[in-house]
């Protein structure tokens, strides 16, 4: 799981260096991208020389406007990406939504999304296959953004050599994004977006301004000081690394400093501790994750944790070794491995697992126990709900978990091993050291497992040349288990100074003066051995070589690999072998230097002469020098055929065989390696999930208000349009200079405008208005900011227009023009005149009418009310109303009913209407009628009405009911007189033809006289004399009647008395006086008597003998009405004259 | 002794008939009178023993005199064509009423009532 050093070195030869190649900037941001982009984007100056490719969260569902945004705001070009592009210089390249994207050969591609979304990282999938295709070429920017997107993805390109700049996170929007880039600590540059492109382009030009062969020859040249300088001061070796990876390494770092000679570079970190941090962090580039492999883990589970938990001797520990742990993922997927386990068989978990790195930091983060949340996806849901505790963005391993785990400062190479482990898994280690730092780690390996312990390796590291320490155990998860028996190789540590595990850089910095000597006079020794002294070779008392010096081909043939016996005597080519023998015996028998000359050794070409000198070292051992005594002796040509056809023919065969295993196995190694780069990119790719999925819902719903408002800013824009085309608003909108920007449909019909007036000044449009003043005035408003309004006229003086001239606000505020408004006002103003007219007339009919015109606000109670209104109510002239003053000037009996018929009228909506009456100040009463309707406008109810006054029309009422009951009562009075006269003449008649006679005349003289009373029935007083004539009508051809008197008026009530007195007068005067057979004559005169009224009744000339002497029901009815009358009357008979006088009293005249 | 009737009646026919239905009833007229003053003097001078009233009288309505009948516990029996009836039952729940134009059987029986 660990790399202590990334960057394979196959993928780097197929594309090292291609000086002519466009750098390309991966660019990932999110929420809060565009304000950033746009920043960094628009300081851009011609030609970058670098393509750009922006990946950004976008919503999948939506068109993306970013292309269209950044074209305008930076001079780069600016294009959505299609899939298929090739890069090219100075063009900047958008994901488009819904798609990832990836690099291939230099072009772009668009690729699916395999997860769902939330759970995508595009920015990472993006990154790392830029860093696989554009090597040291490629550069990644992390702007604005929540969540973790890209952190993964800015790790592979630096492992490739790239660069990374993450924008500084106090100038982002959302820092999630940059946080968790800086917080990798593989971030080389942190700067606001206004400088990131500046800093790139000057990295990328110190790339290209250096031969680059050369300048890596010279790294390679300091390589091994900067080694030696990062051993002093950190305390880790790494000339067992890679070489090329160092020298990419550290060439990236200069770059990333601007330093340009590696010489320079030395000197930095000699003198830098913080620099010599820096460098050992790039070249410690860590990818882990948690259960990488997760095949490989369930093998594991199944083949060595559960039989590891089931065969442990009870109360034994299991112990695990984890070197290389890094910040703790393999360590903490064991241990849950383990915890599940032994959960499952309900046993306490006994194992202890040591996980170790050389990198403190690393440590840290393994100890902490705490990771993005994004990294929960590798885990199995299980495992994850029972081990871990989530705490929104990161999520902790629990602490039964962590406190399985101890995590050391541990070098695998350098530092003593442990012992007695069951497990060692050492995933992702071997890869990244070379074959000699392999070769001695695996002895130590195999020294810390006990016998039957297992070895769990990465997917493509191999056992190598070790098979016989670690046979498989399952080949395809790589795991081993340890063989039996002791290592037959010693474990070379290097014999170095020990070193405090943590050293402060300050420390490190310190030099040792003792150990660099030591050092070179080991390499002198050493290189005096095998180049200028005599080879020579240790062995044991039994010929078992120790050790060898110088080129000892000569005279053994060693087999290629280690594994074969290794007896000096047996490994002997012939001649020398039957020496030897003997020689090794003697000399530790004798305990002497011996010496055997002449031996002729013979090879498969000839023979060598030489002697062999065996000096015992003591202990046991020997040292044997061998010495050339002569030239080369080559065989005959005869004697070649000879041997080849001999036994030789098979050893080269087996030597064939051995060349053809070792190239086979290099390649395998090889291959290996190169699969597991691919390897590991596919699997970053796939670890971004989450974090992706946070930043994504988060971008999505800034994305969707953001469409949001796009859509409404469309409707709107389409709304204007339309209102444009279709209003009959005229209107014209101005710009600073006067000139047209845009005008509506119905402006062309004062200005006759084109389409392609747009930008015309209007100076130059002619216009159908009397006057060009509105240019004046267009411009006075945009300098003033004060809108005017003015009627205007056509020039055929038809039309009148009312023209608004409003300054046109730009969304700053500032003023930058005007809008000309020219409303058609003709009808309006026409419609005005006639509304004038017809309240007016309205207005004259209310004042005729008397009509009093009100309104009540139901909610608040206030009661509006017109003069008339007031006067009729007696209500003040002036001032506010309340519904209560109002109702206080209604008569106390018909308030109740008036406020129920408000109440009916605000609350069910029926129509008012009361009559009512008012008192008055004078004690008077008016009676009024009102009738309101409702009407509700904004949801306030008001009662809109009027009233009139109805006194009159009430008095007239009054009176014709009051007649209508006199005039009743009159009626019946005249059937109760009728009767009365009925039956009083009944009493006095004995024969009925006469009383009939007599009572039809009477009744009938009754009913003159009424008729002269005046039908209205209130006329005061009736004519006497009409009273008299009207009497005497019937007899006048009786005999001659003379009525004399001056006019006078005869009081109603006085009239049926004095009728019915005349009546029996003139009844009697024709049945037995003056009236009589026509003989006589009569006389009626009457004058005034101080107050009185004296009347004559004046018979002559006829036999008056009987007259009057009746005294039946004709005297009683004159004798009682002259009593009502209070009439004085008297009688006197003289001769043929009778005289009646009658004194009426002054109550019977009329006033 | 036959008892005094009191009659209150300005239309002088009516006066008249009322008159002789009385005294054929066997009663005697104590006065005739035509006005609401007449009829309080002749109440001063004698109080009868049943008084037939018209309402309208020629100087007003009759109720100053038939209030003062009314106290002194004569029955009174209303003779007249004003429409008011209502107004007379209430205001006198003790009298009766003939309106006009009633029978003389009306009135003789209404005098019997009061008398008898």
């Amino acid at each position: 799981m660990r790399r202590e050093d990334e960057g394979g070195a196959g993928v780097e030869t197929l594309r090292e260096n291609r000086a002519d190649a466009v750098p390309v900037i991966g660019i990932g941001a999110s929420a809060g991208g565009l304000e950033a982009l746009r920043e960094m984007l628009s300081v851009a100056q011609l030609p970058t020389g670098c393509a750009f490719v922006i990946v950004q969260h976008l919503d999948p569902n939506h068109e993306s406007m970013l292309a269209q945004l950044l074209d305008r705001a930076s001079p780069l070009d600016v294009l959505q990406c299609e899939g298929g592009e090739e890069l090219k210089p100075d063009r900047v390249y958008i994901i488009p939504p819904g798609r990832g994207l990836a690099l291939r050969e230099g072009r772009l591609q668009l690729t699916d999304f395999a997860q769902p979304r939330g759970l995508r990282r595009p920015i990472d999938d993006f990154f790392i296959s830029l860093a696989a295709d554009q090597q040291a070429n490629a550069a990644c920017v992390i702007l604005s953004g929540t969540g973790a997107d890209g952190s993964t993805g800015l790790r592979a390109i630096k492992e490739h050599g790239g660069v990374c700049v993450a924008q500084e996170p106090g100038t982002a929007r959302y820092d999630g994004m940059p946080l968790a880039a800086v917080g990798t600590g593989l971030v080389d540059y942190v700067k606001p977006p206004g400088e990131i492109l500046g800093c790139l382009h000057g990295f990328f030009a110190r790339r290209t301004g250096e031969p680059q062969r050369e300048a890596a020859q010279l790294v390679a040249d300091h390589i091994d000081d900067m080694c030696a300088t990062l051993r002093g001061a950190i305390g880790h070796d790494f000339a067992g690394y890679k070489r090329s990876t160092l020298v990419r390494r550290i060439e990236r770092r200069m770059h990333v400093l601007g330093i340009d000679s590696p010489g320079t570079y030395l000197q930095r970190i000699r003198s830098d501790g913080e620099e010599c941090e820096a460098l050992f962090r790039d070249l410690l580039i860590n990818v882990t994750r948690f259960l990488r492999d997760p095949e490989m883990f369930e093998a594991l589970r199944v083949k060595v944790i559960e039989p590891l938990l089931d065969e442990r001797a009870a109360g034994e520990d299991v112990r695990v070794w984890v070197p290389g742990c890094s910040s703790g993922e393999e360590a903490y997927s064991i241990a849950m491995l383990f915890a599940e386990a032994a959960r499952a068989r309900g046993i306490a978990n006994p194992v202890q697992i040591f996980a170790t790195d050389i990198d403190e930091q690393m440590l840290q983060i393994a100890r902490e126990g705490s990771y993005p949340a994004a990294a929960l996806a590798d885990i199995p849901s299980p495992l994850r709900e029972r081990w871990t505790v989530p705490h929104g963005e990161r999520f902790t391993i629990t602490a039964p978990i962590r406190d399985l785990i101890r995590f050391s400062n541990h070098s695998v190479v350098k530092d003593p091993p442990f012992s007695r482990i069951d497990l060692v898994s050492c995933r992702n280690l071997l890869i990244y050291f070379d074959d000699a730092l392999q070769k001695s780690v695996m002895p130590i390996l195999h020294y810390a497992l006990r016998e039957g312990g297992y070895l769990f390796l990465g997917p493509s590291e191999s056992i190598g040349r070790f098979e016989h320490l670690f046979p498989a155990l399952d080949n395809h998860a790589h795991i081993f288990a340890r063989a039996p028996g002791n290592p037959s190789y010693p474990i070379d540590l290097p014999a170095n100074d020990r070193r405090d595990p943590a050293p402060s850089p300050a420390n490190s910095a310190r030099a040792r003066p003792g150990s660099p000597r030591a050092v070179r006079a080991d390499v002198a020794i050493q290189r005096l051995a095998e180049g200028y002294s005599p080879p020579a070779m240790v062995v044991n008392q039994d010929g078992a070589v120790l050790s060898a010096y110088g080129k000892l081909s000569r005279y053994f043939d060693f087999p290629v690999t280690r594994t074969g016996g290794s007896n000096a005597i047996s490994l002997a080519k012939p001649g020398l072998r039957d020496v030897l023998g003997p020689l090794v015996r003697q000399a530790r028998d004798t305990g002497k230097r011996v010496v055997a000359r002449e031996v002729s050794v013979s090879s498969d070409y000839g023979e060598q002469p030489i002697e062999v000198i065996g000096e015992p070292l003591g202990e046991g051992t020997l040292l044997l020098i061998f010495r050339d005594r002569g030239p080369f002796r080559p065989f005959a040509e005869d004697d070649l055929t000879e041997i080849e056809s001999g036994d030789d023919h098979m050893e080269a065969l087996e030597e064939e065989l051995r060349l053809t295993r070792h190239k086979l196995r290099t390649a395998v190694e090889e291959l290996e390696t190169a699969n597991e780069e691919l390897k590991s990119s596919n699997e970053e790719m796939m670890s971004m999930n989450e974090e992706l999925q946070s930043t994504n819902e988060e971008l999505s719903t800034v994305n969707d208000e953001l469409k949001s408002k796009v859509d409404q800013l469309t409707v709107a824009n389409s709304d204007l349009r339309n209102f444009f085309e279709s209003t009959e608003l005229a209107v014209i909108v101005l710009d600073a200079d006067l000139r047209i920007r845009s005008f509506t449909e119905a402006a062309t019909g004062i200005f006759p405008l084109q389409p392609g007036d747009r930008g015309r000044s209007l100076a130059d449009v002619t216009s159908r208005l009397e006057d060009a003043g509105y240019l004046e005035d267009a411009r006075q408003v945009g300098e003033s900011g004060e809108p005017l309004m003015r009627r205007v006229r056509t020039r055929d003086g038809k039309r009148t227009l009312s023209m608004r001239v409003l300054p046109y606000r730009t969304q700053h505020g500032s003023v930058a023009g005007a809008t000309l408004v020219l409303t058609d006002i003709t009808d309006a103003l026409s419609m005005e005149d006639d509304l004038a007219t017809e309240r007016e007339r309205l207005d004259l009919a209310i004042k005729a009418g008397g009509i009093g015109v009100w309104e009540y606000l139901v909610d608040s109670g206030k009661v509006l009310a017109d003069a008339t209104n007031r006067v009729l109510l007696e209500l003040p002239a002036e001032g506010d109303l309340s519904i209560d003053r109002v109702l206080a000037r209604v008569h106390p009996e018909d308030r109740v009913e008036v406020e129920a018929g408000l109440r009916r009228a605000s609350v069910q909506g029926e129509d008012f209407e009361a009559a009512f009456r008012v008192m008055l100040a004078d004690e008077g009463i008016r009676h009024v009628k009102s009738f309101g309707r409702v009407t509700s406008a904004k949801g306030r109810t008001r009662i809109v009405g009027t009233v009139i006054d109805i006194t009159p029309e009430y008095t007239l009422a009054e009176t014709r009911a009051l007649m209508l009951r006199e005039m009743n009562h009159r009626v019946k009075n005249l059937f109760a007189v009728v009767s009365g006269m009925v039956s009083a003449a009944g009493r006095t008649h004995h024969d009925v033809r006469s009383y009939s006679e007599d009572l039809r005349e009477r009744i009938s003289a009754l009913g003159r006289a009424h008729s002269l009373a005046a039908p209205s029935g209130d006329q005061p007083a009736i004519s006497l004399a009409d009273l008299v004539e009207t009497t005497v009508d019937a007899y006048r051809g009786l005999g001659a009647i003379a009525i004399e008197g001056p006019p006078v008026a005869i009081a109603r009530a006085s009239l049926s008395s004095l009728a019915l007195i005349l009546h029996e007068w003139t009844t009697n005067a024709a049945k037995y006086g003056a009236l009589r057979e026509g003989q006589g004559s009569l006389a009626i005169r009457w004058h005034h008597d101080g107050d009185a009224l004296q009347l004559d009744w004046i018979e002559r000339g006829a036999d008056l003998s009987g007259t009057h002497e009746a005294s039946g029901f004709g005297t009683l009815l004159v004798t009682t009405s002259a009593r009502q009358l209070r009439a004085e009357l008297s009688r006197e008979v003289e001769g043929d004259c009778f005289h009646l006088a009658m004194r009426l009293p002054a109550t019977v005249v009329a006033a | 002794m036959s008892a005094l009737v009191l009659i209150a009646e300005d239309e002088l026919i009516v006066a008249i008939d009322v008159e002789s239905i009385v005294e054929e009833a066997g009663y005697r007229v104590a006065c005739t009178c035509e006005s609401v003053a007449s009829t309080l003097a002749a109440i001063e001078r004698l109080m009868p023993a049943c008084a037939v009233l018209d309402v309208r009288l020629l100087d007003g309505e009759v109720y100053p005199a038939a209030d003062v009948l009314s106290a002194a516990g004569v029955p009174l029996i209303f003779h007249s064509g004003h429409a008011d009836e209502a107004n007379l039952r209430a205001r006198y729940p003790a009298a009766q009423v003939c309106p006009k134009p009633s029978s003389p059987s009306m009135l003789r029986a209404a005098l019997s009532r009061a008398l008898g």
